[in-house]
């Protein structure tokens, strides 16, 4: 059918379609409406109200942001190393190395998990033993089993990627990977954000760097031995320690622990000791899981430790080796985007109720946050789908692969800069690479 | 001693103003967005949020626009779970009073299927100015959004719409 016949046709039948929309749907008499007012309750999203220390440091932060602009805040030193690299490293890495599994197609999810009780938010993942079974064991940040099922198949690829506990169609809940969500850097292996600090890992050279907002970086520390390569680097919650996967000879994992203002490092349980870099549990501490290997020995018993960077006192919570750090999603479906903003929000202490919901499902993200009393509206899209709205009193950042509109929700006319403070506050914990 | 009952009457009048003004297009774009029993729903929830904050809205630029966002997060959180159902066909819709609407829409099943596939502002775009028959402007102020904006996502949900029709079509 030529397309004018088509279109012809199609108005013909929207036309249709609405007069029926109109007829399914009438309008609802004013004093229905005035009687349903006092029934309408609207909650507040889970998770929505932080602590009131995140308030505060939130608060410093934006101010902060306000005053130096977003680049800077991602350069937290000068007392680092000053070579900087223009633009992000381009050699490709000697790449991470991935658990050869032969023979065995990988399952996207783990096989079914039984809660045996409330899951908290986060949690530590591991691997029972052959002897139990080699069960797949969800535990909190005490050590106390939450939840236990068989891996199915299925087994963690990235410790530094994290894992979603996730509900399926028909029920289940099963373990899978989590999406990657922080943009990549061009040429490095990994990169993650937090406390306000980007590092990335394999990138070419043995180093770990520290990525600016402008996509330049300077290394924080070097090759922890003569062979190897670090896999990834993980920023503690306050941005003040980085935990570094090492990957030396004989494929040992060997986790350390740099200090971000001055680049030192040292092995969390030894320089020679099989231990994997999990990430950080909420309150700083590092969690790290050891175990003996055809490689390495074994300077602490096996199990999985929580680690004070600080006063480096370690406690054990489980005799399991551990393989990743869990996210509960059974009730909270986001995507990749959503993700980034819950996270930075977060971070930042930025309440999100009053206005807006994250979009559940495509792309694409409609959501808000409270800046300086205002509540901002932010809608983020991939770069693909930019909408330029020129003259609508909306500011529209590209930063990495995502494009965000800031604006203000029921304001038609913002306050002098507020939106240019409010998203540099949030790009400063979005970690991606600001376009030009 | 004040009558309490007159300052209500006068607000309701002036409510009834506000919902004359914005509802048609409010609910319009929301059952398209979301489909007749969500969309529904989600005017409704906005109207009240409306009657509740009646000051505010009275001082809007666009109550239209903001109304139509209150009523996007009441649709998502309703519509969290679930699949945007084709407007005027929810299930057991045999049941559910449409009456000569249903066995309208039931003889055109393509085009809520098509609709279906686009995302909720682009089926919103499309049937206000195409099935509707409003402005850019008019589209746009429901929607909340500048016209260039409508523009793009009226321009690309026809872009699919006519993919899947044509194909359909062909096929």
């Amino acid at each position: 059918m030529p397309d004018h016949d088509l279109d012809l046709d199609l108005d013909r039948r929207l036309a249709r379609l609405a007069r029926s929309l109109d007829e399914a749907a009438p309008p609802l008499p004013v004093d229905e409406i005035i009687a349903r007012a006092g029934k309408v309750r609207r909650r507040p999203l889970a998770g929505s109200t932080p602590p009131r220390l995140l308030v505060a440091a939130g608060a410093m932060a934006a101010t902060v942001a306000a005053a130096v602009g977003v680049t800077v805040l991602f350069d937290r030193d000068g007392s680092r190393p000053a070579d900087v690299v223009a633009g992000p490293p381009t050699t490709p890495s000697a790449g991470p190395t991935t658990p050869a599994v032969t023979g065995v197609e990988r399952a996207d999810a783990s096989g079914p998990v039984t809660l045996e009780r409330s899951l908290p938010a986060t949690g530590v993942l591991s691997v029972a033993g052959p002897d139990d079974g080699g069960a797949l064991v969800l535990l909190d940040f005490s050590g106390s089993q939450v939840g236990r099922g068989s891996p199915g198949g299925w087994y963690t690829n990235d410790p530094d990627r994290g894992v979603d506990v996730v509900s399926t169609d028909t029920g289940a809940i099963v373990v899978r990977e989590a999406p990657p969500l922080r943009d990549p850097v061009p040429g490095c292996a990994a990169v993650h954000g937090g406390g306000g600090l980007r590092v990335a890992a394999g990138c070419g050279d043995p180093e770990v760097r520290v990525v600016s907002a402008d996509g330049t970086s300077t290394p924080l520390t070097g090759a922890a031995g003569a062979v190897g390569h670090w896999r990834y680097a993980i920023a503690s919650p306050d941005g003040a320690w980085v935990l570094a996967q090492w990957s030396a000879e004989c494929e040992l994992p060997v986790a350390y622990l740099v200090d971000a203002r001055t680049g030192e490092r040292s092995a969390v349980v030894s320089e020679t000791a099989h231990s994997t870099a999990l990430g950080w549990a909420p309150d700083g501490r590092a969690v790290v899981s050891t175990a003996g290997g055809a490689c390495g020995d074994t300077a602490w018993e096996a199990g999985t430790y929580l680690v004070d960077p600080d006063s480096d006192t370690r406690t054990r919570i489980s005799p399991l080796q551990s393989s990743a750090l869990f996210t509960d999603r059974r009730q909270y479906v986001a995507n990749r985007i959503e993700r980034m903003i819950d996270q930075a929000t977060a971070e930042l202490g930025f309440a999100r109720e009053g206005c807006g919901e994250p979009d559940h499902g495509g792309e694409n993200v409609f959501t808000c946050f409270t800046f300086e009393g205002h509540a901002i509206e932010v809608s983020a899209r991939p770069v693909a789908e930019v909408i330029d709205e020129p003259g609508s009193g909306r500011l529209r950042v590209v930063c990495g692969s995502v494009s965000y509109t800031f604006g203000e929700f029921d304001i038609s006319r913002p306050p002098a800069g507020l939106l240019e403070r409010a998203s540099a506050a949030l790009l400063s914990r979005l970690y991606c690479t600001l376009e030009d | 001693m004040a009558d309490p009952v007159a300052p209500v009457a006068g607000r309701r009048t002036v409510f009834a103003g506000v919902v004359g003004r914005v509802e048609p297009g409010l609910r319009r774009a929301l059952v398209a967005a979301y489909g007749v029993d969500v969309g529904s729903e989600a005017t409704a929830d906005a109207l009240a949020w409306a009657w509740e904050h009646l000051d505010r809205v009275e001082g809007m630029d666009n109550p239209r626009g903001y109304l139509w966002r209150v009523g996007q997060t009441s649709a998502r959180r309703a519509a969290r779970h679930s699949r945007w159902e084709a407007p005027g066909l929810p299930a057991g819709s045999g049941s559910s009073g449409l009456g000569a609407a249903v066995d309208e829409i039931a003889s055109d099943p393509a085009l809520p299927a098509a609709l279906a596939r686009l995302t909720p502002r682009q089926r919103a775009a499309v049937l206000l100015v195409h099935g509707y028959g409003y402005t850019l402007a008019e589209a746009a102020g429901a929607l909340g959004c500048g016209v260039s904006s409508l523009r793009n996502h009226l321009a690309r949900g026809l872009v699919h719409l006519r993919t899947t029709l044509g194909a359909d079509a062909d096929a």
